[in-house]
């Protein structure tokens, strides 16, 4: 019980960290880099935390009703955006969340630089863990569904997609928009777990680090990006020994891990099942979801 | 008052475009975003500092060892982070990924070796800063300098693209990577002297940066980063006539939004003018829609 206290905190960010990583793998899945995430996750944690303060709307809901504002926010923004492609996209992508954040920092009703103190409790660490297992089932149902074998083919050959008749913006707004809700989620949890929220939280290179983790943990399926979230919430922790060069240390792990495992922490196993590879149909993992690995089998994302 | 802010948008738009460039060199043909060319910048800035506080060097000794330096962190760069990705062939993702790595390596390292306060240059130098009035606007060395050296270095670069045999190996590059390669372009030196010079660019920006407006610190290069990367987009990807015209127009709607609204949405400013350009012409100002497609 002493070892759950103490890292309390973590274990919640190992979780949202996840879960902001899978709304980055989302949009990924149909080969769209957006790196939005903490433009949402901002609009999620200032939306929740209003309601609370000003309007007395109970816990939940409140969150619930932030992740259909940031839903509508990414379907309205998500059209226009998504016409742009690769790095285009991504950048026009932080220049939402740049704006967002701008706007946290000069509106009177978020409290401007000081942000919001004083937000209702509300966060169980089990709530966070709770939504993250029902993502991955959804993730997991996702993959071999109309839906998900849709957004693959998009991220593998857009045009190839368009041709065979999938409707191609479509899609594309649809898991903008499903990674902007999840975003959110992660933002109500955090504002309601640590009662405080400001601008500063919601940056540039917040997000690309969520970036990095779902690239770190690897991105074939929706295990990677949670893997990564979590190896590398942890990691700062456990080189703790190390003090101020911990984070130099932490870079260079990511460095090699991404240099030598471009395609994800994830391809660890393929070492250990080298002779495998060559059989006629690649065999999932056992950790994996069935049917998934042959539907991208060199596919990169982006 | 407003050729004093003509003036200001000048050097603020010739700095962005000495540090864009390398930004759209590296990005225009190697399809790359160099995350870490904010860290070098950084760096630029903060050795810059040491040498002349602690060494006691002169402003042109400084820039020129600040440039070497911040160019053979620009070979390392290549080396570590993406020259063993090209040969796996990996994606667009990975090779963020790993320069962002390599930018959290050096901050964290200039943290340990330069403190993490904001650092203040030493006054010799900060002489340079020193206006002379010209008509309504004061205009110093510095300002002038950094025009100069902008322009100088930004004609330098077009020069060497266009007409060197090292300039050729480059745009046969940006044209298809595997024929240059059998036309006996040696592949990975031209990408490792594009990133050399790309680096010592960045650090030459950092540099004058650091003095103009004397502080540096190992966490200036974020914002510095996501203004390249406006910069960039707007001017078109891989145009360095681009980066130049990109720059100084983010530099105009930078002051202009302080001079007519509030410096509060200074850096906002660039997001609603890139986000407006870009839905109305999604290639940049002067990119080819080539690159788009593809």
């Amino acid at each position: 019980m002493d070892f759950l206290s103490s890292y309390d905190y973590l274990i919640f960010l190992v979780a949202q960290n996840a879960i902001l990583a899978l709304s980055v793998y989302v949009t990924l899945m149909a080969g769209q880099l957006s790196v939005a995430c903490m433009g949402f996750m901002a609009i999620g944690a200032y939306a929740s935390a209003l309601l609370a303060m000003n309007y007395n709307v109970p816990y939940p809901l409140s969150l619930v009703l932030a992740a259909l504002l940031s839903a509508l926010v990414g379907l309205a923004v998500g059209g226009p955006i998504l016409r742009l492609k690769g790095v285009y996209l991504a950048i026009t992508t932080v220049g939402f969340g740049e704006l967002v954040r701008f706007t946290a920092l000069n509106a009177e009703f978020t409290g401007g630089a000081m942000g919001l103190s004083g937000v209702p409790e509300g966060t169980e660490v089990w709530h966070v863990f709770l939504f993250l297992a029902l993502l991955l089932y959804g993730f997991h149902m996702l993959h071999p569904s109309r839906f998900g074998r849709a957004l693959m083919a998009i991220g593998r050959d857009e045009t190839v997609a368009k041709t065979m008749g999938i409707p191609t913006t479509r899609y594309k707004v649809l898991a903008f928009a499903a990674g902007a809700a999840m975003a959110s989620v992660a933002g109500s949890f955090a504002a309601h777990r640590t009662f405080y929220i400001s601008p500063g939280e919601f940056s540039f290179a917040t997000a690309v680090l969520v970036l990095m983790f779902a690239v770190f943990g690897g991105l074939r399926n929706h295990w990677g990006p949670v893997l990564g979230a979590a190896v590398l919430t942890v990691l700062p922790e456990m080189f703790r020994f190390l003090q101020d060069w911990r984070m130099v240390i932490y870079g260079v792990c990511v460095l090699v891990v991404v240099v030598f495992f471009p395609e994800g922490l994830l391809e660890l196993r393929r070492l250990f099942r080298r002779g495998a590879r060559r059989a006629a149909a690649p065999q999932p993992a056992p950790e994996q979801p069935a049917g998934r690995e042959r539907a991208a089998p060199e596919g990169r994302v982006a | 008052m407003l050729e004093q802010q003509l003036v200001n948008a000048l050097a603020q738009g010739a700095f962005y475009a000495l540090f864009a460039t390398g930004l759209t060199l590296i990005f225009g043909v190697l399809d790359i975003l160099n995350m870490a060319h904010g860290a070098v910048f950084m760096w630029g800035a903060l050795l810059a500092w040491y040498l002349m506080s602690s060494l006691g060097l002169g402003f042109g000794w400084t820039l020129l060892v600040s440039a070497l330096f911040c160019g053979a962190m620009g070979l390392l760069l290549d080396w570590v982070a993406f020259r063993p990705l090209r040969a796996r062939m990996s994606g667009h993702l990975p090779p963020l990924v790993s320069s962002l790595a390599v930018s959290i390596i050096l901050v964290n390292i200039a943290e340990k070796l330069f403190g993490t306060r904001v650092v203040r240059y030493p006054e010799s130098v900060l002489a340079l800063n020193k206006s002379v009035g010209i008509g309504d606007a004061h205009v110093s060395l510095l300002h002038v300098l950094l025009m100069v050296m902008a322009l100088a270095l930004m004609a330098g670069l077009w020069y060497l693209v266009t007409y060197t045999r090292l300039g050729r190996a480059i745009r046969a590059l940006q044209e298809n990577p595997k024929v240059a390669r059998m036309m006996g372009v040696d592949v990975d030196r031209t990408i490792a002297w594009m990133f050399v010079i790309a680096s010592a660019l960045a650090g030459v920006a950092g540099v004058f940066l650091g003095v103009a407006y004397n502080s540096a610190s190992p966490y200036m290069g974020h914002w510095v980063d996501l203004k390249g990367f406006a910069v960039i987009i707007l001017g078109g990807m891989g145009s360095i006539p681009g980066a130049l015209v990109g720059g100084i127009l983010i530099g105009f709607a930078e002051i202009a939004t302080v001079v007519f609204l509030s410096s509060d949405y200074r850096d906002a400013a660039v997001f609603i003018v890139l986000m407006g350009m870009l839905l109305l012409r999604p290639s940049g100002l002067l990119g080819s829609s080539r690159e788009v497609r593809a």
